[in-house]
């Protein structure tokens, strides 16, 4: 590596970190925290006995498992705007993702709940609490353990999918190595430099997963 | 007082239960006996709803609850009805994710709104009359099988309920082990608990219940006093349990 090389990495550093850090990683966190809330009540209504419901969540978790997200992205950005709706990129980028992890995220959370044995529920009736503090009380905090691994897993798979927002002009980590790359020709190993900053977040994410096993292990033989 | 008059359950069509009438009285111990699929632990399940009966009726201290009409029970009704009983189960069905102390609490503070000092307050008091008052800070994953149900009674205690029901309450506990919740069940039966228990002991059945109601096929086949029951038994059905109870006893 010549010393041209390494001032064309060193001065894309801080440009990556500044994408990294006011685009990439807000981005992720937000449609996280959305889609997470989104999954949470499509998989109570997966468990509702009411049907419309039920159907409803099941036809929402179908179109968004069954179509890429990219192809979701562009429908939101560049084919919404022939109907009368544009919207920001970013906040294009955020419903696409969020219904991404609330889809997803609906899944594993509606299997958490349903491994918690049904002795739990029998448990917390016989002292007389209703079905929404069992849940509350009883099964989600159970379920919370369950659902971390692969939740977290969901979580590092949207940090990298944001990546996909360069397609739709948001300039984050991805697209901030693009235009350098294009301005200095040297594509290998700035796109190496942006994969190792992904991979950073996701370690830090990483270690984030354990610590939260290590708290719910607490009351787990 | 529980009243329970002609209550059937099915399941899938076919009778669980078949009939039912029997007076559990205040005060006292009724022990539920009957072979292996007898219906037993289903008639147990029915008098806090755990089990929906399909017919008939059950009526704590003159307040009837009937299962014979079209519109089911509301859930206030569902709710009103298990709040006068406790549970406690085979498997000790304790909240994992919950100090000793923290599942005897969650009775008292989420359903019936104590303060949370009051509520510590009596968890203390009640582990400790079970015999559990150095382990109240623990999981349950820290207990044995025999201090994790001693916690499970204690729980249901806190409700403060007319009835404790005992599903075969040491049927998953080591010999040593079923001894030291034995000695907590009969003490709170000693106090003039009412309490209904559904178990294989007919050792503990003898020492404990002030009544039996013997079960077979979904039906009552013979309600007795104890002494009545094992000594002098009227059916033949009864007989016939007894006989091979004292064969078994032959073999140890």
């Amino acid at each position: 590596m010549d010393d041209r090389l390494i001032g064309i990495l060193s001065d894309a550093l801080i440009p990556f970190a500044i994408a990294a850090l006011k685009v990439t990683i807000p981005l992720a966190l937000i449609s996280f925290a959305i889609g997470l809330v989104l999954a949470f009540f499509t998989a109570l209504a997966r468990l509702s006995s009411k049907i419309w419901l039920n159907k409803l969540a099941q036809f929402y978790v179908w179109i968004i498992r069954g179509t890429p997200l990219l192809v979701q992205l562009f429908i939101i950005f560049y084919g919404l705007p022939s109907v009368g709706i544009t919207l920001n990129a970013y906040v294009a980028a955020t419903i696409a993702f969020s219904l991404s992890v609330g889809a997803y995220g609906s899944e594993t959370i509606r299997a958490a709940i349903e491994s918690i044995p049904k002795e739990q529920w029998e448990a917390g009736q016989t002292i007389g609490m209703t079905y929404a503090q069992i849940m509350r009380r009883i099964i989600l905090p159970q379920a919370a353990r369950v659902s971390t691994p692969p939740m977290f897993s969901s979580f590092i798979s949207l940090v990298k999918d944001t990546s996909l927002a360069a397609n739709v002009t948001v300039v984050e980590l991805f697209r901030r190595a693009q235009q350098e790359a294009a301005t200095t020709y040297e594509p290998l190993w700035l796109y190496i430099e942006a994969a190792l900053i992904y991979l950073v977040i996701c370690t830090v994410l990483s270690y984030y997963q354990r610590k939260t096993e290590v708290y719910f292990n607490r009351f787990h033989a | 007082m529980i009243q329970v008059s002609h209550l059937v359950k099915e399941f899938a069509g076919k009778k669980v239960l078949d009939d039912i009438s029997v007076l559990f009285p205040s005060g006292k111990t009724t022990v539920i006996l009957g072979p292996s699929g007898s219906g037993k632990t289903t008639l147990l399940r029915c008098l806090n709803l755990l089990e929906m009966p399909t017919a008939g009726q059950i009526s704590f201290d003159e307040i009837p609850y009937d299962f014979s009409k079209a519109k089911p029970l509301s859930n206030e009704q569902i709710l009103a009805l298990r709040r006068k009983s406790g549970m406690v189960f085979q498997s000790f069905n304790l909240f994992p994710h919950k100090t000793a102390e923290q599942n005897v609490m969650e009775g008292p503070v989420i359903v019936k709104k104590k303060p949370k000092e009051q509520a510590a307050e009596q968890a203390q008091a009640l582990l400790t009359k079970v015999g559990l008052s150095e382990h109240v800070k623990k999981y349950p994953h820290q207990l044995s099988g025999g201090q994790k149900q001693r916690v499970a009674i204690a729980r249901a205690l806190a409700m403060q309920p007319e009835v404790l029901l005992f599903d075969e309450p040491t049927s998953a506990l080591d010999p040593e082990l079923e001894f030291e919740v034995l000695k907590v069940i009969q003490s709170l039966s000693h106090e003039h608990n009412t309490m209904i228990i559904v178990t294989h002991n007919l050792d503990f059945a003898r020492q404990i219940a002030d009544q039996i109601v013997f079960v077979a096929a979904g039906k009552i086949v013979e309600i007795a006093d104890s002494n009545t029951f094992f000594n002098q038994p009227k059916e033949a059905r009864t007989q016939e349990f007894l006989a091979r109870f004292k064969q078994a006893l032959l073999l140890e």
